[in-house]
């Protein structure tokens, strides 16, 4: 599964969006679907009627034929008419209703009397069904037929009746065509138009000009769904594809006189017209919705979250250490409270690093005040009270010796102090030979035999290797010692052991063994000699220089290297004093500006930083009142043979 | 030999002819498509179609674009060169010179010259043959041919209105010189100069391809198809099936409906034929000029022309047509009055004196029997409208309808009836009238209701030899006056000729003086093209 994470400008548009549209849409939804449904009803509701309307017109159209007739059998029953008049009234009847195509007065035993047709050959038509059944007492319609001018035609015939008996029947033949004026006179909007179609589905009349030649090609219309129903004598509407392959919203009515049905086609383009514009207003109306809330979206989006951006730039800024960064924001709201509050804080942190700056310029400065009050003040007394001691006891030779070594002892503590502080800020060029660490341990020891015996302390040098060499500056050197050794001597006031061991870490030389040669080469090749004899000159240090001034740092990682490669001396400085309390050796070597402490104790951190410079690291164990052992490792310097 | 006697073309059959042209599109050209086929559909039969022997029904409108006059008839009336490019006459109107157009040749290929006028103009037609060109041959006294291309025409008789009868057609000399016209090959299988050349001729139906050497260019259409029918009501129920693609003689009430139907256009344009009922004036029962006025005044002809027409005609109150020069506009139609009508019937001896609701006279009732042409719907339609009116007066009227040659062979040319109801083309010319009304025409022309008013016949002689125009217009002016006095018949209407045609041809154009002949300006354009 993967998130995909988006911005808050992302997230505030998608949620503008879901808020506000799609309420939207499903209003728009559910809108279009009842308006559709409503437009869908009313537009089947009008056709409808136009349908029943249009049914009962052709029923009254074929009722009027019928009653034409009935006027025509009643007239030509009453008076008496001469043969000659009966042909006259029945032609007269002919050409003045002009859907008449032929009309014939048969007498009881269906011979015809007289006919509307200017011919006067009658004939014999009692085997016709019309007049079996008109003879009946029955008003007579027939099927629909094509007759033999090629249009639909149907024949009505009435009994006709004298004295409450039949005597004749009447019988007039209709040419449908003559339906079609009041077929074409039914319209729905501009292209819904009605259609009739007989009981066996054929088509009578079509109000479609297109499609009115189909009456003439006798097209049976009873495979239609809608024209099956409505000749079932059920009301029907549907939408379908129509013999032109037009979709179209068709409501059929049966016209029950003569099981006929009339079906009012429109297609849904025009019958929907008003639910489809609206469906596409709103379609339409909600889409320029949709892009007006992105655009706004976006643009507010982003307008909004832009404080939030600035203030991100500003925390970043702040984070990179200028406290001046301030943000502008002034949109009037939360934001700018944040922005107000972020740039108050901003102005409290300033103030707040301006005021922890000065405390903690002025607890260094008191610290190193009362350092340098505590460093001094001792040996400032001692020299004090011998001062005044010897004006009494001047001739006591005794104490003038004492008197001597003390303030020399004094002084040079007041030397040593000041030095460690100017080295502390001004550290001097090094300049490294190769060093055996046995000799150079050996020297410094014999320095403490006097003090060390006074003191009552047992000074042990163990060195298990004899030729371990280190590349190192020889005054560093000595003063990293001499600095340890008088700390050491200084824990033990009374008296105690002082052991130094000299130890070589395997592992690293093993290492060593594998890459000598090689880290040789390159120690050889690379160094710079341009410095050696500045080095020579102003140290006057006997020795071979293998290698040039190095600034502490810089090119310490390559130095790094070789000295892990060739493996590393050990030193431990071991004494049995009072050892240093557990909260101290954490910040043994950096917490001069410790207030916890009463004097600078530049030492151990003159010393450490001297050891960095010589490449090597520093340690320290202590347990209060056994003592501590401090253990310095540098690397080795390999000398093949 | 009674064919000097010559008598024109006339007969109720001849309506036919639509008058589609195109002639003053002829600058119009824009090039326009060849092919597709019209058929178009026509009730009746056709029995030859030599034109010489044939002057109605479809075998006029098939011969009409099968052969050419030396002269053709423009859209508004005027005369046109066709095989004569160009004529002279003399002052009299005796000698006319004409100059024949070179180069044109028949169907079969042989070239038209003098020759085919002057054999066509010079045959000799037996005088039981009612021919077409009787009544011009009547008045051709000679035909000489001057050269190959130049044929002078002397005539019995100045005539100026001569020159419009010379819209019949030229027929070959190479193929009927010496043969019995009434027998020859040529009257089934007719060679022409015409715009299109029959192709096969069955029972139902006349194939035509176009001339495609025709010397007024080639008609675009490939062809003409004459589908024949039983009635009008079936050719239209065909034309709205799309079976043809055009009918000239729908009916009003079919012409509406027709107007609706979206593959259909259609055209109407007034008939230069009046439509009458022709009494024959040897019936004893006619002869009283108060009985044929009392018939005038008992027609209700307005109403006639209202629900027959559907107001699609004219009354028509004599033998010129209102859009003719000759027309005489002081002439009225009579009205409607019946009562005029009983009185001066009653005048002439006839009432009611038994109670049978007829008129009688010396015991005898007032009844007719009234012939009619098959095929004619309105006509039908208004003999229904015309029985019932007369029978409203007392006056009983039986029908007979009978088929074109029936009727022609049998009643009109032997005067075996009483009355007929026909329509009589009126033509461009009001000379048209001595045919059918002057005297000299009974025995063997188309004046059939032996109508004898010899001051009828004298303004007629005079119309025909006189050259000044005023003159003639105030001859026939009196001519109109006079037959309105003494009517030979009812005068009915002018009917409006309702032509349907698919609507993929065009350049059909409508006009009551040329015929078939425009057809040749139809065209289809290639992306409407039905038949191949």
């Amino acid at each position: 599964m993967r998130y995909v994470s988006f911005k808050i400008s992302t997230k505030l548009i998608i949620l503008l969006i879901l808020s506000a549209l799609a309420p939207l849409l499903i209003y728009g939804a559910i809108s279009i679907h009842i308006s559709r449904k409503a437009y869908f009803q009313s537009a089947l509701a009008g056709n409808k009627q136009v349908a029943v309307r249009a049914a009962e017109q052709i029923e009254l159209y074929l009722e009027k034929n019928l009653d034409i007739l009935s006027g025509l059998a009643n007239n030509i029953n009453r008076i008496y008419l001469t043969q000659w008049q009966k042909e006259i009234m029945i032609k007269n009847y002919a050409i003045n209703f002009e859907g008449f195509k032929k009309i014939c007065l048969l007498d009881g035993a269906g011979q015809e009397v007289a006919t509307s047709n200017l011919e006067e050959k009658l004939s014999d038509r009692s085997g016709e069904e019309f007049f079996q059944s008109a003879i009946q007492g029955n008003a007579y319609f027939s099927e629909v037929f094509i007759s033999d001018n090629l249009v639909p035609s149907i024949i009505i015939a009435l009994p006709i009746k004298r004295l409450n008996s039949i005597d004749g029947v009447i019988a007039g033949e209709i040419d449908l065509s003559d339906m079609w004026k009041l077929i074409d006179s039914i319209r729905i909007g501009e292209k819904g138009i009605a259609l009739v179609v007989s009981k066996s589905g054929l088509l009578i009349a079509h109000g479609d000009n297109e499609r009115k030649q189909d009456v003439f090609k006798q097209k049976r219309l009873h495979d239609l769904t809608i024209v099956k129903t409505v000749l079932q004598g059920e009301e029907a509407a549907l939408t379908y594809k129509n013999e032109a392959g037009l979709q179209v919203l068709g409501v059929g009515y049966p016209v029950t006189l003569l099981n006929w049905g009339v079906i009012i086609e429109q297609p849904t383009s025009e019958a929907f017209l008003i639910a489809a514009r609206m469906t596409r207003i709103l379609s339409i109306s909600i889409v320029i919705v949709l892009v007006i809330m992105i655009i706004i979206g976006i643009a507010g989006g982003k307008r909004s979250v832009k404080p939030i951006y600035e203030l991100i730039g500003a925390t970043r800024v702040i984070a990179s250490g200028d406290l001046r960064k301030k943000v502008k924001v002034s949109t009037g709201d939360e934001f700018e409270e944040l922005a107000d509050s972020f740039n108050l804080m901003s102005d409290k942190l300033i103030m707040l690093q301006k005021e922890s700056r000065l405390n903690e310029r002025w607890s260094i400065f008191a610290r190193i005040a009362a350092g340098l009050v505590h460093d001094l003040k001792h040996p400032i007394k001692n020299i004090e009270n011998c001062s005044n001691l010897i004006l009494r006891l001047y001739n006591d030779q005794d104490y003038r010796r004492l008197f001597h070594e003390s303030v020399q002892k004094e002084f040079r503590n007041i030397n040593r102090f000041l030095s460690n502080l100017h080295n502390l800020t001004h550290p001097d060029p090094i300049a490294t030979i190769a060093l055996n660490l046995k000799t150079a341990l050996s020297e410094i020891i014999s320095l403490y035999e006097n003090e060390t015996k006074q003191k009552e302390i047992e000074v042990k040098l163990i060195s298990p290797a004899q030729n371990l060499r280190i590349l190192a500056d020889k005054f560093l050197f000595d003063r990293i010692i001499k600095n340890l050794m008088t700390n050491a001597i200084e824990a033990m006031p009374r008296g105690g052991l002082l052991s130094i061991t000299l130890s070589e870490d395997k592992y690293s030389q093993a290492k060593s063994v594998h890459d000598g040669c090689r880290n040789s080469e390159s120690i050889h090749g690379k160094p710079g000699k341009d410095i050696s004899g500045i080095d020579k000159s102003r140290r006057g240090v006997s020795g071979k220089v293998l290698s040039g001034h190095y600034e502490p740092g810089i090119n310490r990682s390559s130095q790094d290297k070789s000295v892990h490669r060739l493996g590393s001396a050990e030193i431990s400085i071991e004494d049995t004093g009072r050892g240093i309390p557990k909260e101290r050796v954490d910040t043994l070597f950096t917490d001069y500006i410790s207030t916890k402490r009463k004097g600078l104790g530049l030492g151990l951190a003159v010393t450490k930083k001297n050891v960095s410079e010589l490449g090597g690291t520093i340690t320290v164990e202590s347990e209060p009142g056994k003592g501590s052992i401090f253990t310095l490792s540098f690397p080795l310097f390999a000398v093949s043979g | 030999m009674h064919s000097k006697r010559l008598v024109t073309l006339v007969l109720p059959a001849i309506l036919i002819l639509v008058q589609i042209s195109c002639s003053n599109r002829e600058n119009q050209k824009q090039a326009k498509p060849f092919g597709d086929t019209l058929i178009i559909g026509s009730v009746g039969k056709a029995r030859t179609l030599n034109p010489a022997l044939e002057d109605s029904g479809v075998s006029a409108q098939v011969k009409d674009i099968i052969f050419d006059g030396l002269i053709r008839i423009g859209e508004k009336g005027e005369i046109l060169p066709c095989l004569a490019v160009q004529w002279e006459k003399d002052e009299e109107g005796r000698e006319w010179d004409f100059h024949l157009r070179k180069g044109v040749r028949f169907h079969d290929g042989h070239p038209f010259t003098a020759d085919d006028v002057a054999f066509t103009f010079n045959l000799d037609i037996a005088p039981n043959i009612r021919s077409p060109y009787s009544q011009i041959l009547s008045q051709i006294k000679k035909v000489r041919v001057k050269d190959l291309y130049t044929v002078t025409i002397r005539l019995t008789e100045p005539s100026t209105s001569f020159i419009y009868d010379l819209v019949l057609g030229i027929l070959p000399k190479h193929l009927l010189e010496g043969k019995d016209l009434r027998r020859t090959q040529f009257n089934y299988k007719p060679i022409g100069t015409g715009p299109f050349r029959l192709i096969r001729w069955s029972p139902d139906k006349i194939e035509l391809g176009a001339n495609q050497d025709y010397f007024l260019g080639r008609p675009y259409l490939d062809g003409v198809v004459v589908k024949l029918f039983k009635n009008k009501n079936i050719v239209w129920a065909n034309l709205m099936k799309g079976e043809i693609d055009a009918f000239q003689n729908l009916k009003p009430c079919a012409y509406d409906r027709i107007g609706k139907v979206s593959h259909l256009k259609v055209y109407s344009y007034l008939m230069s034929y009046y439509h009458l009922i022709v009494f024959n004036l040897d019936d004893p029962l006619f002869k009283d000029r108060r009985v044929r006025l009392a018939l005038n005044y008992a027609i209700d002809k307005d109403t006639i022309i209202k629900k027959v027409l559907r107001g699609r005609g004219d009354i028509c109150s004599g033998t010129i047509l209102a859009d003719s020069w000759a027309f005489n506009p002081q002439v009225k139609p009579f009205p409607y009055n019946p009562q005029k009508a009983l009185e001066l019937l009653a005048k002439a001896g006839w009432q009611d004196t038994d109670g049978d609701h007829i008129l009688d006279k010396d015991k005898q009732p007032f009844e007719f029997q009234l012939l009619l042409c098959e095929g004619f719907d309105e006509i039908d339609a208004a003999t229904l409208m015309i029985m019932e009116q007369l029978s409203n007066i007392g006056v009983k009227v039986r029908i007979k309808i009978l088929p074109l040659e029936v009727l022609n062979r049998e009643h009109l040319y032997t005067k075996n009836f009483g009355a007929v109801f026909i329509f009589i083309n009126s033509d461009v010319d009001p000379d048209k009238s001595y045919r059918f009304w002057h005297s000299s025409q009974i025995k063997s022309g188309f004046n059939f209701s032996s109508y004898h008013n010899p001051l009828i016949d004298r303004l007629l002689d005079q119309g025909r030899h006189t050259s000044n125009q005023e003159q003639r217009k105030r001859i026939y002016d009196q001519f109109q006056e006079e037959m309105k006095k003494d009517p030979p018949g009812i005068f009915c209407f002018w009917r409006e000729s309702l032509l349907g045609v698919h609507k993929r041809f065009h350049g059909v154009r409508t006009s009551p003086y040329q015929m078939y002949k425009g057809i040749r300006k139809w065209y289809v354009p290639l992306d409407e093209r039905l038949r191949p």
